[in-house]
């Protein structure tokens, strides 16, 4: 019945979770033909990766820039070509655009440096729960590389969490490939600079938190 | 546990190189004698997200502070707007362009009664404004021209009736609004961005030239204006705009725009009655006989 009706997206939701990249690539395809389920799924694998990406741009705004960025993915949805990588990196130039425009018309600077002391401070405080020490460890690792140099910041978390490739990620940003290599090599030194003159353990509670230590957590 | 951090910090600072840089940020498992362990975390809890979708995770929190369930927040919203666009018939643009249509027409008729009217206050505003009027007149009236019928000269002024008793009420609109503090300005700016650009470009001569043409208005009828104002001007040789500018208002602005209805509020009461030396020497504005 439905599943007849719609056989791209019921294919692309059996299998999106075994091989996410390439059968949401069947999920874009489903969604430019008009198929609501397949935009769904791409909007719960990419919506957490921008939002995320968006806060070493315009941090605390990242929900509204993205939520005005889905508006016109949605809107050209029909016109974009390609496939689940190529999408992730035309939904990054995209929120990327909006959110220069955010910074542009509310005179604002892109967001800085947040002491981390503050953050290592907000972790070690949180014990509760297996999933709330996730979800603020995720967030204190995210606000640290927003705390880097823009540039490298983005170049960063286009690798890692928008899943880029160099090549992909030089086009969001407009630059070489090599650029982006640089810029993403600098921050990782500076990330791993940091990390040795705070102590890392004490730093973001990030070195406990790793999937396999957060098991052995009480 | 602070024990063991100084051999890390040794390690960490030589291990880095761009090799392994690119490895992590890849996603691919680095050689854990090269990848300092801190890092490689960092990049680990920043790349996964707590999975919004995850059906059997139930309710959990994301990083984002999102619901679980599934749904994550301003799904509906960007699920609408995908809708939307999929369902919509590709007819927007010509109704864009329609719209588009019926403002030029209000803009032609907005500025077409501003140059008409400053020709009739004629003096110190309309003296200085008469070229800058003259283009625009030129150019909007050209380009909305199914909007505007020009007549002949000497045509029977019947439908002829835009005139001075618009730009009385768009100037009296003008002034109640942009002397009201709680209006935005750019509100204004884009309402009567016709007006503003017909007196030169700003809303202080706006201001000006509205307060003087009521001013003249006032002086020349004391008693409130009369219920027909004259639609024709007369011939004003010191003025090179043409002197009548005959324009039927399509039947879909009739109600929009004051013609040669009965005026129905008379000027404002506050506006100052001028003395008579403080205005122009000579006030054109005609009688409606003529």
């Amino acid at each position: 019945m439905s599943r007849a009706a719609k056989p791209s997206s019921a294919r692309a939701a059996r299998t999106a979770r075994q091989r996410p990249d390439v059968d949401l690539s069947v999920a874009v395809q489903a969604a430019q033909a008009g198929d609501e389920q397949a935009f769904r799924l791409l909007f719960r694998d990419v919506q957490p990766r921008l939002l995320r990406y968006l806060r070493a741009i315009v941090a605390d705004d990242a929900e509204d820039v993205a939520a005005e960025a889905w508006l016109q993915i949605a809107r050209d949805m029909r016109s974009f070509s390609g496939d689940f990588d190529s999408f992730r990196g035309w939904a990054a130039t995209i929120a990327r655009h909006r959110a220069l425009d955010h910074l542009r018309s509310s005179q604002r600077r892109p967001s800085s440096a947040v002491p981390v002391e503050t953050l290592a401070d907000r972790a070690a405080g949180e014990d509760t729960a297996e999933h709330a020490l996730a979800a603020v460890s995720s967030d204190a690792a995210i606000a640290l590389i927003a705390s880097l140099p823009r540039d490298q910041a983005e170049a960063v978390l286009l690798r890692v969490v928008m899943g880029l490739d160099a090549e992909t990620a030089g086009r969001v940003l407009g630059k070489r490939a090599g650029a982006v290599r640089t810029a993403a090599y600098r921050g990782l030194r500076r990330l791993a600079r940091h990390f040795e003159e705070t102590g890392a353990s004490t730093a973001l509670g990030v070195t406990r938190l790793g999937p396999a230590a957060l098991k052995d957590m009480r | 546990m602070s024990a063991r951090r100084p051999d890390r910090v040794i390690r960490i600072d030589r291990a880095i190189d761009r090799a392994t840089a690119e490895r992590i940020l890849g996603g691919s498992p680095a050689d854990p004698q090269a990848a300092p362990d801190d890092l490689v975390r960092l990049l680990a809890v920043a790349a996964v997200a707590a999975p919004p979708a995850a059906p059997a995770a139930g309710q959990r929190v994301t990083a984002g502070g999102t619901a679980g369930g599934g749904e994550i927040a301003g799904e509906e919203a960007a699920v609408a707007a995908f809708l939307r666009a999929h369902l919509a018939p590709p007819a927007r643009p010509r109704r864009d362009s329609m719209l588009k249509t019926a403002f030029a027409r209000v803009l032609t008729m907005k500025v077409a009664a501003a140059a008409l009217a400053a020709v009739a206050a004629g003096g110190v505003w309309a003296a200085a404004q008469t070229s800058a009027l003259h283009s625009l007149i030129g150019g909007a009236a050209a380009s909305a021209r199914p909007a505007v019928t020009r007549s002949p000269a000497g045509s029977p002024p019947a439908k002829a009736a835009y005139g001075i008793a618009s730009l009385a009420g768009v100037c009296m609109a003008y002034l109640a609004e942009s002397e009201q503090p709680s209006v935005p300005r750019p509100k204004i700016a884009h309402q009567f961005g016709a007006l503003i650009a017909a007196v030169g470009g700003t809303e202080a001569k706006a201001g000006a030239y509205c307060h003087g043409l009521l001013r003249a208005l006032r002086h020349r009828y004391p008693a409130g204006l009369p219920s027909h104002l004259p639609a024709r001007l007369p011939a004003d040789p010191s003025a090179p705009l043409p002197t009548s500018l005959p324009i039927t208002l399509p039947p879909s602005l009739s109600a929009a725009l004051p013609t040669s209805q009965p005026v129905p509020t008379i000027l404002p009461k506050r506006l100052p009655i001028p003395s008579p030396a403080s205005l122009p020497p000579r006030l054109p504005i005609p009688h409606p006989e003529q």
